[in-house]
């Protein structure tokens, strides 16, 4: 596929190919002066220091730390801001006029931050709790009790029922 | 590492906070700890203000975020002894200060938990720096998971004598239990 850069031939097709190669050309530009600015041998002290620095920092910086940033002003973590955004729905109207609620389609997401962090320490904790007795056990402890709560209400719904109960029973 | 070591006040703080950016990836972790970069964040994050006043508070929360984040998913084995028992007063200056948030709090008892692993001189070190005071402190945060790592900090350090003659088994036992069963 051959790119127009210019894209002045008045074609007002909207192609997302052509935006998504130029982001990554863009994107090839950035790390491809990273070594550069690296071999840079400036006076720690200086400005330009600081400034090179401060363009560090920025390259690293995640959408998810800015977004967190962005919504710690309104006292609310990105969780709940995603939460709320699952129950928000869209208000269409159907042919008479009337709104309808449809929800949401679902679009993948990368995982959050936070929970990667959770799910990489994993393996590691599993080497470490070999060593500690007294861990294992809690974690132990940990999953029999959430097994428990996800398998006791069916037990219960099955033991209640007109058969079983006499209360019940008399009542029918 | 030379900006974070030589430079000015706002150049640390901007190197620290890109390295603490650095070591959100797992995967660049290692080549952080390979790099040196673990020892140069416990020695900013332990910097006394007073001899160091170049060096500000935020650049050494960084610095002790930084260390955190590293030490969640390192093996604690594959570091050297100086280095663990180095990683252990950062972690508690972040543990211990007022402005840092849960998520920073939560990742250093993560690290601490790994670190406590690896036996008697990690445990001393964390007595010595006066650890179970401000670990037990967060055993009563108000997040939950805080509280979860918190326990499971003071869980390691069950096997310590010193830690035996300051709390009994019986009263850090009813906490593991009732916050497990929340």
């Amino acid at each position: 596929m051959v790119v127009d850069d210019d894209d002045d031939d008045g074609n007002d097709d909207y192609d997302y190919e052509i935006d998504c190669l130029r982001l990554l050309r863009c994107l090839s530009r950035v790390a491809a002066c990273i070594p550069e600015l690296m071999k840079l041998d400036l006076d720690a002290r200086s400005t330009a220091a600081y400034g090179l620095t401060h363009i560090l920092c920025a390259l690293t910086v995640t959408n998810r730390e800015l977004r967190a940033k962005a919504l710690a002003d309104k006292d609310i973590t990105p969780e709940q801001f995603d939460q709320l955004s699952e129950l928000q729905r869209i208000k269409t109207k159907d042919e008479e006029g009337n709104v309808i609620e449809e929800k949401k389609v679902e679009l993948h997401t990368p995982p959050s931050l936070d929970t990667m962090d959770m799910s990489v320490k994993a393996p590691s904790k599993c080497s470490v709790l070999a060593n500690n007795p007294s861990s294992v056990c809690i974690y132990v402890y940990m999953h029999t009790c959430r097994r428990r709560t996800i398998w006791t209400p069916p037990i219960c719904a099955v033991n209640v029922s007109s058969d079983w109960c006499p209360a019940m029973r008399s009542s029918s | 590492m030379k900006y974070l070591s030589e430079g000015s006040a706002q150049t640390r703080e901007a190197a620290a906070r890109a390295m603490r950016q650095i070591c959100v990836e797992p995967s660049i972790r290692g080549a952080v700890v390979q790099q040196g970069g673990l020892k140069l964040c416990c020695t900013i994050a332990t910097s006394d203000p007073s001899t160091e006043p170049e060096v500000k508070k935020a650049a050494r929360l960084e610095a002790a975020h930084a260390v955190a984040k590293t030490l969640v998913t390192t093996n604690p084995h594959l570091l050297t002894e100086h280095q663990r028992l180095g990683a252990v007063k950062p972690l508690l200056m972040l543990c211990r200060d007022g402005d840092a948030t849960n998520l920073q709090q939560f990742e250093c008892l993560l690290s601490l938990t790994n670190v406590l692993s690896c036996g008697e001189p990690e445990h001393n070190k964390f007595i010595a720096e006066k650890g179970i005071s401000t670990v037990h402190y967060l055993v009563f945060s108000e997040h939950l998971m805080v509280r979860r790592a918190a326990t499971e900090t003071l869980c390691n350090l069950s096997s310590n004598e010193s830690f035996l003659m300051v709390r009994t088994v019986v009263q850090y036992s009813i906490w593991t239990i009732q916050y497990l069963m929340i």
